[in-house]
């Protein structure tokens, strides 16, 4: 066995092979004996604007099996489906969680979501990290077990942790993890940062869009972050081209043909103006943070954990107030009497185990907390205005969003979109494309029309749907003029006094 | 954050294989612009307290003086600076601490003559950011004899020491090539002078405002106490050479030749003549110190009147006192550091000249710091006052208020009880109907915007960030009011509350 062949793939009749598994009872089962038809749809953005920031889309895939099936557990199970040609193994195209179910008395329809169906479901409470690019690099050695004492990742690593994911470059030391991740370094750190219960897919978003680059769901199942100067940074490794090519010179030209080309545009991409407004933080000296009534019975010599949700979010915990005293009354007990501990700070939520110091019943009728909060100070706007002589050039208004706590920040972010909206306002739609497990989403190929006038125009892919792996569709973006990583100074290198780069955002 | 270092940020860390961020470099340059500023801080002045022997209805021993500082981590001695005449064989200096959980009491012999007492504060227990109060008691071994020449101890000066972080000065580094470990040592660096200079506290002036005019006539020379309107002293640096007195004069009856002295050490060095005309003026007296000697100089403000007045019917004018300090002789041009805004394309060698340039900017504020201990490595006392509120604070009334001519700070740092800050101009809620002896009544004015700062109930310290009271920009003057005040103090940057 070995994986499809270029041979395979460009041959004029091919014959492509599937495997779908259903996990049930911690097992993978082939279902493919039952399998009528499969989708499978990846992409990592979605919109007029294939470059846009944030975390928009997850894969989706409807896996449709025949009625033996109908009776089957379905809910939540973990389904894959891999493709191949002939005798070559199959590539995984799809994993994720069947989410929803629709089944006649013939066939059972499972509609298959991505890892965003487990993210989004996941109540994640973080500390604040002061400002710490959005996602720092996975490595072998990158730390992102947030109970390590060196921990210093950043939020997207700490929510896709917590919600059971780990570095995909860790895999031979986390090899049953519920799903893997790999991130690159942000380009841009907030000043602050934290997570206090929201949709976490929506948090995923919404950190993307404070500092730029995507979050997509690839075939083989990894959560990527990519950051906006390594969209464009990547050479091509194929082409699509709508030129007569044999099979034979499809493979030595590592070339492939579509069937239709469209590309569309909006003036609604056309920018020569990004304006953003921000929310000015900051660390507020120890005060109380916290204060409530619970009237709460403990039982004599026994521990409780209080959940104390903070209107602000909370730096750290200082010290604890308690009052109580015995269900018949008498003296006070206060924080000198009853033991406690601040068991976490976690942004807005902080935790606390006190324990009744008497053998007899106690009502604690008040409890305070101090600490030092994160407070909004002031709000501001910012903007950036570029040099385009586009007529119908518009203003585009970020949205708001709470880690853009700066001026600084929020001009370069402005600049950032600016960069990107300017030079990728093109979607470009391939149809008809036999289909190809080796391309994937992120992936920059070439791109040939006689009708439009590219001549090996870089894109990247940022969407392949296909259908039982014959055929499939591709949405490309344009990539030329971004930004790229490898135009900036980079940390460690060597460099000459004569090389040339630019600082980054 | 406000005051002189406002948007001071912490500096950031840097990672090796990352793109080198013009927001990072924004943040250093933006440090030092803030720093650069601010570390030509003018030095501030202590008012001189006067404390005389045992009279025959003082008790003994009798207070002297009260106050506050606010320790912090790493603070070892307290310097007591006093100049003692007349004593008798055996009197003592009581000085008294009164931190929240810990009371301290040391009984030290005076002697002839300027004396300088060292007390060593660290151990005795005292918390990083405690305010602690400072009570000095005059014990008198034994009463003197009426008519005896009693004997006078004066407070010249009080200092704690030293103000500094626990970490040791990181050094720059000289940028070769763009290494993680040469840009942190650039980021250390800055945080260092950020916390540094974040530790400086600054009393609060204890302003003079609208004290009547002389008392009497001078003829020549030196005129008697009843005359003088502030006396303190000031230190000379290295940096700070000028002695500056900013001060108003509201002229209500100008028939008279009368003037505002500014005495150093005992000498005539400035001299404002009173304007013929009624009306209020603002008006400056300096005085450049040439000996550069760490040294105590003693600063005395006099309002003299050399006519003879009218038998009767004399109208005293207003003189207030908001300023006193020493400043630099002459102002420092600010030196600018050019931007590298995102995107910058550049060569190499550009780069690290513009890294190297931050380094030698860095070095020249570490430099300006060990030159002026006198701001940045001591914390002068704040001295209690209290019982200023606004039926005191009328209009043509003299007081004495807590004042801050020019806000510099992030925080401002108090204890006590019902206090108010008190900033903007002064208004008049009730405009009298009538005069008395050709002046308007007193009557009550109040500051346009006033807020509460410490409650009524208890005294404790309460820590308030200045920009949270609206309209008030870093420079512009506030007072603090209120029933019971023990310690006022501007904080250049809450570093504790984080960067």
């Amino acid at each position: 066995m070995a994986s499809p062949t270029a041979a395979e793939i460009q041959a004029p009749i091919t014959a492509p092979t599937f495997q779908a598994e259903v996990k049930r009872g911690g097992s993978w089962v082939d279902v493919s004996a039952y399998v009528v038809d499969t989708e499978t749809s990846l992409e990592s953005a979605s919109g007029d604007n294939g470059l846009a920031f944030g975390s928009f889309v997850s894969p989706g895939a409807t896996l449709t099996l025949t009625k033996e099936q109908i009776t089957a557990e379905w809910e939540g199970c973990p389904v894959r489906i891999k493709y191949g040609f002939a005798a070559s193994d199959k590539g995984q195209q799809f994993v994720g969680l069947a989410m929803a179910f629709d089944a006649d008395t013939t066939v059972v329809r499972l509609a298959g979501a991505g890892w965003q169906a487990i993210i989004e479901r996941v109540a994640i409470y973080s500390p604040l990290f002061r400002r710490r690019p959005i996602a720092t690099k996975t490595t072998l050695t990158s730390i992102d077990d947030p109970n390590e004492p060196a921990y210093a990742a950043g939020m997207i690593n700490y929510i896709l942790w917590q919600c059971g994911g780990r570095p995909l470059e860790q895999v031979v030391a986390y090899p049953d993890a519920d799903f893997y991740y790999s991130l690159q370094r942000a380009a841009i750190a907030p000043d602050w940062t934290w997570i206090a219960g929201e949709n976490a897919w929506d948090e995923l978003g919404r950190l993307c869009r404070a500092a730029g680059g995507q979050i997509y769901q690839g075939a083989d199942g990894v959560v990527r972050y990519v950051e906006p100067l390594s969209l464009a940074d990547t050479a091509a490794t194929h082409l699509y081209t709508d030129a007569s090519l044999t099979a034979a010179t499809k493979v030595s030209g590592n070339a492939s043909a579509y069937g239709n080309i469209q590309v569309a545009a909006s003036v609604e991409d056309a920018v020569s103006r990004v304006e953003c407004r921000f929310t000015e933080r900051r660390l507020l000296g120890p005060r109380e943070v916290y204060r409530n009534k619970p009237d709460l019975y403990i039982v004599g010599s026994a521990s409780v954990t209080l959940t104390l949700d903070t209107q602000l979010p909370l730096y750290d915990a200082t010290r604890v107030e308690l009052h109580a005293c015995k269900l018949r009354g008498g003296s006070e007990l206060t924080a000198d009497d009853i033991t406690y501990t601040i068991d976490a700070v976690r942004g807005q939520r902080t935790t606390v185990t006190l324990t009744n110091p008497l053998a007899v019943p106690i009502t604690l009728y008040e409890v305070a907390l101090f600490g030092r909060p994160l407070a909004a100070i002031e709000e501001g706007n910012a903007y950036y205005a570029g040099s385009t002589s586009r007529p119908y050039a518009s203003t585009r208004q970020l949205e708001d969003n709470p880690l853009i706590q700066s001026a600084s920040h929020a001009r370069r972010l402005c600049r950032m979109v600016y960069d990107f909206a300017t030079a990728a306002a093109q979607v470009i739609t391939l149809t008809g494309c036999g289909f190809d497990p080796r391309r994937f989403v992120g992936e920059t190929v070439s791109l040939t029309s006689s009708a439009h006038g590219y001549s090996a125009r870089d894109c990247r892919i940022v969407a392949i749907r296909e259908t039982k792996g014959s055929q499939m569709d591709l949405t490309l973006a344009p990539i030329d003029g971004l930004p790229k990583r490898s135009n900036c100074w980079i940390i460690g290198t060597s460099y000459s006094g004569s090389d040339i780069r630019e600082l980054s955002y | 954050m406000g005051g002189l270092l406002a948007k001071v940020e912490n500096s950031p860390d840097f990672v090796v294989d990352a793109m080198l961020s013009a927001a990072d470099g924004e943040i250093l340059r933006q440090n030092l612009l803030a720093l650069d500023g601010a570390s030509y801080l003018a030095a501030p002045a202590f008012e001189w307290r006067l404390g005389q022997s045992l009279t025959e209805f003082g008790r003994n021993p009798q207070p002297f003086w009260a106050g506050g500082f606010r320790y912090l981590s790493g603070m070892t001695t307290h310097y007591i600076y006093v100049g003692n005449s007349g004593l008798t064989t055996g009197d003592k200096l009581r000085i008294v601490y009164t931190g929240d959980t810990v009371t301290s009491s040391t009984d030290v012999t005076l002697t002839a003559g300027n004396q300088t007492i060292t007390r060593t504060i660290s151990g005795l227990g005292f918390a990083h950011g405690e305010v602690v109060r400072v009570d000095l008691l005059l014990y008198n071994a034994s009463k003197p004899s009426t008519g005896a020449s009693w004997g006078a101890t004066i407070l010249q000066e009080m200092v704690v020491t030293p103000v500094q972080i626990a970490d040791s000065w990181p050094g720059v580094p000289t940028f070769g090539q763009i290494t993680e470990a040469n840009l942190d040592q650039l980021s250390n660096a800055v945080n260092w002078l950020i916390r540094t200079m974040g530790l400086h506290h600054r009393p609060l002036f204890a302003a003079v405002v609208r004290e009547l005019g002389p008392y009497g006539p001078r003829a020549s020379g030196k005129a008697g106490q009843a005359n003088v309107r502030w006396n303190g002293s000031v230190r000379r640096t290295n940096e700070h050479a000028k002695l500056v007195v900013d001060a108003t004069l509201l002229v209500l009856d100008p028939q008279y030749t009368e003037k505002v002295e500014l005495f150093v050490d005992g000498v005539l060095r400035a001299t404002y003549n009173v304007p013929g005309a009624a009306g209020e003026y603002d008006f400056q007296l300096t005085y450049t110190i040439a000996t550069a000697v760490d040294g105590i100089s003693q600063v005395e403000l006099l309002y003299t009147r050399t006519s003879t007045e009218a038998a009767s019917g004399v109208v005293y004018n207003r003189l207030s006192i908001w300023r006193v300090a020493m400043d630099r002789a002459t102002e420092p041009t600010a030196a600018s550091i050019a931007a590298m805004p995102e995107r910058t394309t550049g060569n190499y060698t550009a780069l690290q000249t513009w890294l190297n340039g931050l380094c030698t900017r860095v070095s020249a504020i570490k430099t300006r710091l060990d030159a002026n201990v006198d701001v940045w490595g001591r914390q002068r006392l704040f001295k209690r006052r209290n019982a200023i509120d606004n039926d005191q604070l009328v209009f043509y009334a003299p007081a004495r208020i807590s004042w801050s001519p020019g806000r510099i700070g992030d925080a401002l740092i108090v204890r006590g009880k019902a206090i108010k800050i008190g900033y903007g101009p002064l208004v008049l809620p009730n405009k009298p109907d009538s005069t008395n002896d050709g002046i308007p009544r007193w009557y009550t004015t109040k500051y346009v915007r006033e807020e509460d700062v410490a409650s009524a109930d208890t005294i404790r310290t309460v820590v308030h960030y200045l920009d949270s009271f609206g309209g008030l920009t870093p420079g512009a003057a506030f007072a603090i009011l209120g029933v019971e005040c023990y310690y006022a103090a501007e904080q250049l940057l809450d570093v504790d509350g984080g960067l």
